[in-house]
Order: structure tokens, then sequence, then C-alpha cells
């Protein structure tokens, strides 16, 4: 899915976009270095576990959460909040894997049949013990369309999910779906108390309503617009995973300055910066706060906004844009080195299995490089120069002005011309909603993620004809066939390299555009450690081990 | 005086009704949608978005969705936020607290501030004369936001004396998060309530009855006290009734940069993320508290002044 979101420095709002398969970043501490270009940080998955308990902590969104229901938690500050108190059925680790949750283990008897095992002991806050009746009916949820929530589209091939034993639920599929594990390794997969969400109905997951989940945190106070507590839950079916810190007080703010003020000061204790904040500096010479950085699904691209029309409808004006685009002085300008030069969407960080796999692939793609002669070369061969592309962006967020100037200059170094249309943020968002609004562009951007570590994840949603991610209408039968046989095949092996191949295809054809892959940043108290440092933090507990330095 | 009110509370009947059209207009008229906060942006199933819609009207036509909003609001139904799914009443009693200490506090500070800083303009010339003028020729220019960061820099960042963000609990704390926010908001006004102050207490004060008085040997404090600024009185506190109105709107700014859980700061974002019933409650309560402030000043100018009539046909 993709998400649109914003924070800006004075502004306010939304403005990425991202999506909705998943995917990570992983890769213990090695960074590649880069030629030339902003110094790269080393990256690390995991802070070093807390030593001391800590009475209360204050974390940071770029804005107040306003749901903490998994089915409609599709933002930063409802995803970061709702997977701390939530768990699902599988859980992703700091590295992308995936493993066990409130599931033991994901059985196919026959293709298309899925036999979940749940685990024994695992109670709500309120003390009841989790049911298969509890499973069933979370999953169901997500399954409704009236419903209204954000992922019905990831369970379209789950016919029906049934309770068919005490510690046992069975979903029956139209096709063999062999992502479903990982479906349920985030929002989709969480369990609520059945009984809890009937009485609160509509109500449930605001601010009326309140939650019932499995969670080692659970809500506290939340004042919206103020802030939204989560307490220790001291029956938290897991002893061995019982959170260091009391109490984590959630604050929504939205304004850059004021952010840096309140983590130099301490009066935030922490926060993830997803997008870049032009007070780095400031922030890593401080001594008050450690800046880490970690793996992260994230990508930095150019959509295609119509794969039919204008100059970029032909493949070699893509290619030569692409081979224009300076990403090292994009990374060194907006995300002054926390990130790096993306070969393809699917970056290291959402490489969760069959590593190897990727990692040969990966090095077979061409490494990005500024090439001006090949790329004017290929615009004169397409007969596009003087042609003019329309990039559609927004001044009122600093990473979508820097991004268009990088790529308009671009444009036009190799004889293309280029031209901005600057909306609102709210406006931006409409880029990814409505057709008309990108007839106006031949091309905008997006920050997109997949919701799990698996690349396939994200390439299905732009590849696959209907696709959640289908903007500009890319058709290419093959590479949507070997995205939908990665989904079919049992073996992660053989779902890899599927998922490889197809990989190469869209690296080729571009319909989008890949540039940077931004780094995971977390900005943490020095008195602090034991964040979780990956994208692993939107979707399971990254706080359970964060305390008191020893 | 009756009369006057009364016409006053007809007119405000009637500004409350034109700017909600207007508001409601500007927010349907602008592109954008509230199902792309509502989902973070992410590309709903037509499914979800079909029950969205239907579940907060957002297909039936403006006029429509007008009317409907209208008739509940009459009846004191300010209708329930589409983000947050609370009601409109509860979301803004909760906030407007904030703003109203926020405004009350700067205009504190204006007042006192201000008037004191004239004062002695007006009655030290000389040095401190110069560096009043100066410096308060410097902070006119300063806007809120401006303000904001510097004063977070210095005080929070680097001194450390009050806190950078946030509302606080209790009477103490409450004062001390509200202190630099409010001195953001009312520092530029402060400085040109200061050099109003010194320019028309200096005026009174080569008058010939002030003068006289002073000449006859009445105490100098009584002379300036009575003489001098109650005259000046009426200038001072139109242009600190104005500037307290436009605080108002300028305290969303300084809600914002404070991370205050204000109305100012809650408009911005609800407006930001279409939230229709948030921004029209919003403005009706900015709208009628903007009519109040301004005709108190009136009402203020008569009390001080017996020559200004009451609604005298302008």
């Amino acid at each position: 899915m993709q998400r649109v979101r914003t924070k800006t420095v004075a502004a306010t709002a939304v403005a990425l976009a991202m999506l909705a398969a998943g995917c990570y970043r992983d890769n213990g501490a090695a960074s590649t270095p880069a030629p030339g270009g902003a110094p790269r940080h080393d990256l690390v998955t995991l802070t070093p576990a807390g030593a001391g308990e800590v009475d209360s902590v204050t974390w940071a969104l770029y804005r107040g959460t306003t749901s903490i229901d998994p089915i409609t938690a599709g933002d930063y500050p409802e995803i970061t909040v709702t997977s701390l108190m939530c768990e699902s059925l599988f859980r992703q680790s700091p590295d992308g894997s995936v493993e066990p949750g409130l599931a033991t283990r994901l059985d196919f008897p026959d293709p298309k049949t899925a036999v979940l095992t749940l685990r024994d002991g695992v109670k709500f806050w309120d003390g009841s013990p989790m049911t298969a009746e509890d499973v069933a009916f979370s999953i169901e949820r997500n399954r409704d369309p009236k419903g209204g929530g954000y992922w019905v589209p990831v369970l379209d091939r789950v016919t029906s999910v049934e309770p068919t034993g005490p510690r046992q639920v069975t979903l029956r599929l139209k096709q063999p779906d062999y992502w479903l594990r990982d479906v349920l390794s985030y929002m989709p997969g969480m369990v609520v108390s059945k009984r809890y969400v009937q009485a609160k109905g509509k109500d449930y997951g605001t601010v009326k309503g309140g939650a019932m989940c499995t969670g080692s945190f659970k809500l506290g106070q939340w004042r919206t617009g103020d802030v939204l507590s989560v307490v220790r839950n001291d029956g938290y079916w897991n002893r061995a995973e019982s959170p260091l810190v009391r109490r984590i007080d959630f604050k929504g703010i939205p304004d850059e300055a004021t952010l840096t003020a309140a983590l130099l000061t301490g009066e935030v204790d922490g926060a993830y910066l997803e997008l870049p904040l032009s007070t780095m500096e400031q922030i890593r010479a401080s001594g008050t706060v450690k800046v880490y950085h970690g793996p992260s699904y994230l990508i930095d691209a150019l959509i295609v906004a119509d794969m039919g029309r204008g100059p970029l409808a032909d493949p070699r004006v893509r290619r030569a844009l692409s081979l224009a685009i300076d990403r090292e002085s994009y990374i060194a300008t907006l995300y002054k080195g926390s990130a790096q030069p993306a070969r393809a969407l699917g970056t290291p960080g959402t490489w969760g299995a069959e590593r190897q796999v990727f990692q040969a692939a990966w090095d077979a793609l061409p490494a990005p490089r500024v090439d001006l002669d090949s790329a004017r070369k290929l615009v004169q061969e397409a007969g596009a120069s003087g042609k003019t592309v329309r990039f559609g962006m927004s001044n009122e967020l600093n990473k979508l002005a820097t991004e268009a100037n990088l790529v308009k200059s671009a444009a036009e170094k190799i004889g293309l011309k280029a031209e901005l249309k600057a909306v609102s943020t709210d406006a931006y968002s409409g880029f990814f909603l409505d057709p008309k609004a990108r007839a106006d562009v031949d091309g905008f951007f997006t920050t997109n993620y997949p919701n799990w570590a698996d690349p396939g994840a994200l390439y299905a949603t732009l590849s696959v004809p209907g696709g959640p991610q289908d903007y500009g209408r890319y058709r290419n039968p093959e590479a949507a066939s070997l995205l939908q046989r990665a989904r079919g095949s049992a073996g992660a092996r053989q779902r890899a390299e599927a998922t490889v191949a197809a990989q190469a295809i869209v690296t080729k054809d571009l319909p989008w555009i890949p540039i940077a892959a931004p780094d995971t940043v977390l900005v943490l108290n020095a008195k602090l450690t034991g964040a979780t440092v990956s994208s692993q933090h939107l979707f399971a507990p990254w706080a359970s081990k964060l305390g008191a330095v020893g | 005086m009756a009369a006057y009110l009364m016409r006053r509370a007809l007119m405000l009947a009637a500004t409350l009704l034109v700017s909600s059209f207007v508001v409601f207009a500007g927010l349907s008229l602008a592109p954008g949608n509230p199902l792309a906060t509502l989902s973070g942006g992410r590309s709903l199933p037509p499914e979800s978005v079909a029950v969205l819609v239907q579940r907060y009207h957002l297909n039936e036509p403006f006029l429509v969705q007008y009317v409907t909003w209208l008739g509940n609001a009459v009846r004191g139904d300010l209708g329930v936020s589409i983000i947050l799914r609370q009601d409109v009443s509860d979301l803004i009693s909760s906030r407007s607290g904030t703003t109203i200490a926020l405004i009350l506090y700067a205009a504190l500070i204006v007042l006192v501030g201000g008037v004191a800083l004239g004062l002695l303009a007006a009655l030290r010339p000389g040095i401190v004369d110069a560096i009043v003028v100066m410096s308060t020729a410097l902070v006119v220019a300063v806007p809120p936001f401006v303000a904001a960061i510097v004063l977070i820099g210095v005080f929070a960042v680097r001194l450390r004396w009050l806190p950078a963000l946030g509302n606080g609990t209790g009477l103490w704390e409450g004062m001390r998060h509200l202190t630099l926010p409010a001195l953001a908001l009312a520092a530029a006004a402060t400085a040109a309530v200061a050099r109003v102050t010194r320019t028309t207490v200096r005026q009174e004060m080569g008058r010939e009855h002030v003068q006289t008085a002073i000449s006859r040997g009445l105490p100098y404090p009584a002379v300036v006290r009575r003489h001098a600024l109650r005259n000046a009185a009426v200038p001072i506190s139109t242009l600190a009734g104005m500037t307290v109105a436009s605080m108002i709107a300028l305290a969303a700014v300084v809600e914002r940069a404070f991370s205050l859980n204000g109305l100012g700061a809650y408009l911005v974002s609800a407006a930001l993320s279409k939230d229709f019933a948030v921004v029209q409650g919003i403005s009706l309560v900015l709208v009628t508290a903007f009519v109040l402030v301004n005709t108190l000043v009136d009402v203020g100018a008569a009390l001080l002044d017996p020559r200004i009539k009451l609604g005298g046909r302008a």
C-alpha cells in the first residue's frame, strides 16, 4: 500500500507515499562505502540492551496518534504506538527475519489450506486468555471491506478463517499464498479481544473505546493533541520480555525546530526520524542524545505517472534520467549521509530471507553513477531532446523540494526541458489517490516501503496489474507472473529466485526510478539504550529492552 | 447601551453565518480529501473507500453537507471529528483552556510591559528613552514564530531556565510552560504598545492642563496618573485591544512552535487533514472571540472617554 505522509518544518501534513506489502534492511554493521560522497554511518540493528528500570520516557512522533486499531493503523504515528501494545501472530525481528509470535507455526497441509497453531498461555491485558475465536475474529476484521480497514488487499487470497480447535485456526485460500506468514507479521496479524471489540463497536481504537491486546505495554492516558501514554503491563504473559520502562508518553511534534530543542534539552527522550531533519548536525554534536543509524525498508523513488504518455513513456528516457540523477549529492544534502544510493527498489534492508540470492542479484545490477554522456545519447536516440517533463512536488516539504529540484536539474543536463508542478502537501497526496491529478504530471516522488522484509512484496504492488500501487499502469506480463509465482511457491529459495528475476525486469523497465534508500535514524537520550534501529520498529515491539544505561 | 449590545449580537450572528459558509466552501473547494489523512495516504481498496465515504457523507453535494452541518450546529451539535472520531465540542473544550490562558498571559505582558516601558521612555528622556525606542523598533518587527525560535534557543536550550514545549500540569508548571509562548506572542505587540504609550504620554505631558497642574505643585506621580495617562488611555487601550484580538489568530503559530495543545494549532492540523467539523467548530469559536474582544474594546473606550458614543452611525 502506499502511504502519503508528511512532516514538515513549519507546515504540517502528509507527504511521502509508502506501500502495502512489506520489507526490511538488515546487515549487522556493514555499510557500503561511498565513493567520494557524504560520510556513511555504520548501521546497527540494535542498541545495547538497557540495564536499569526507568519510570517514564517521552517519545516524539511527527504528529499525534489518531487510531490504535490495527485495521486502521497505517502511518508512522499509529503503527509505532500500536506495535508496542498489540502483538501479531508472527513477529518481525530487527534484522528482518520473521519469527513465531502469538502463533507458533503456520502449516500448509495442502496448498490451499493454511493452519495456524496458537501459543499457549497468552493473556490479554484484562487477564482473559487468547482463544482461537479471538484470532479468527481479528483476521476476519481485516478482511471485511465494510470495516473500512486498510489491509483488505494483502489478505485477498483468503476465502475463510475458522477456529478449528482450541489452539488452532484454519484459513482457506483461493490460490496458494506463501506470503501469508509474513502478512500476519504486522498489523493484519495483530490479535485483539473479540469480546472487547464487540462491546466497543465503532469506538474501538479511539479515545472513547480504548483497546484490548496482549502486548507488554497497555494503553494509559490518552488526551488527543497532547499525549498518548502506554504503561507497562505487569500481567504480561511473557515474563522474559517484560519491559524496563514503566511508561512511555508519545507526543506529536510537527515542528523541526521544536523537536530539535526538545531533544537537546532532554524534554523528549527519543524519536525515530522518518523524514530527514535539517538540524541533524546540531543534534549529532550534542552530548545529550546519541544518534543511531540502522537498516530500513524505505526507498525514495520517482514514480512515472503514466507509462504510456509523455517523454517518460520511452524506456530510454527513463534510463537516461536515472543515469543523470546525482544520488550522492542528494544523500549528502538532504540526509547528511544517512542514506545509501539504490540500485533497485528492493534495497538490502528488505532482504529478510535468502540473503545470498538477493545479494548476488544486487551485485549483478549496475551501481548507480552519473553518466551524462550516455544519458544524452539515449535521449537523442529516443528523439526526446527539447521535450518537456513535468514533476509533481510540494515546496512545503523540504524532502520533496530537494528531490524535485535534483531530478529537474538532471533532466535539464541531458537535453530535456523540466517543469515542476508545486502543490500543497495535502494536494500532493492526490497523486497517489487520484488518476486525474496524475494526468497533470509525468512523474512524482515517493518514500515507499514493503511491510515486511521481502522485495517481492514491494515489486508486486506496482507490477501486478490492479495492484495497490499500480499508478502508471506498468504492464510487463513476465514480471507480473514471476511475482505471482513467488507468492505461490512453498520454498523460500524459489520465492527469492522468482523475485530477483522480476527485479531484473522491473529495474530495466524503470516504472519507478530508485533514488536512495534512507537509513532508519534513531535519536535517543544518552541516558537510555535498548531501542531497536530498523524498520522493525513500525511493525513489532521495539521497546522491550529499552532502559537506563548500566 | 442595550441597543448597542443588541445590534452587536445580531452582527455577531450574521458574521458567524457568513464565516461558517465561507470556511466550509473554502475547504470543499480546496483539493484533497479527509480519507488521505485517515489512511495516512495509503491507497485503500474501493470497497473500503465506499464505506468511509458513506460513513462521513463525503459524496453528498456541498450545500447539502453545509445545511446538515448548520442544522446540527444550531441545535448545539457541532458534529464528530472524522480523524479522531470524538465530539467536536469535547475536542474544543479540552483545548480552549490552553489558548485562553496563553492569550490572557500574553495580554497581561502587553499591557503591563508595554505601558511600563512606554512610560519609562516618556518620562526619562535621554539614554533610557533612546534604549527603549531602539529596542522596541527592533522587536516590533519580529514575527511570533521568529521570536519563538529565538526564545527557545536562548532560554530553553542554552540557559535551560524554561521548558521548550508542552503544557505542563498544575498551576506553577503550567505557568512555566506558558511563559516562553506568551513572550513570543506578546513581543511585537508589547513593543508597539510601548511606542504608542511613549508618544501619547509625551504629548499629554506637554499640554497646557498638565503643565498647569505641574506648575501648581501637584504631586508629579498624581499628575502623570490622573492627567497624562488617563488621556493617553484611549489610544493605548484601543491598540492593546486590537493586538489582543489579533493574537487569537497568531496563537496558532505560537502553539505549533511550542507544541501546545491549543485551539490554533489544532485548527491548522484539522484544516490540513480536511476535518470539516473541527475546522468549522474552531472557526466559530475564534470568530466569536474576535467579535467579543472588539466589542469590549469599544465599550471600554466609551467608558474611558465620555465623548465617545457607542453605536453612533459611522
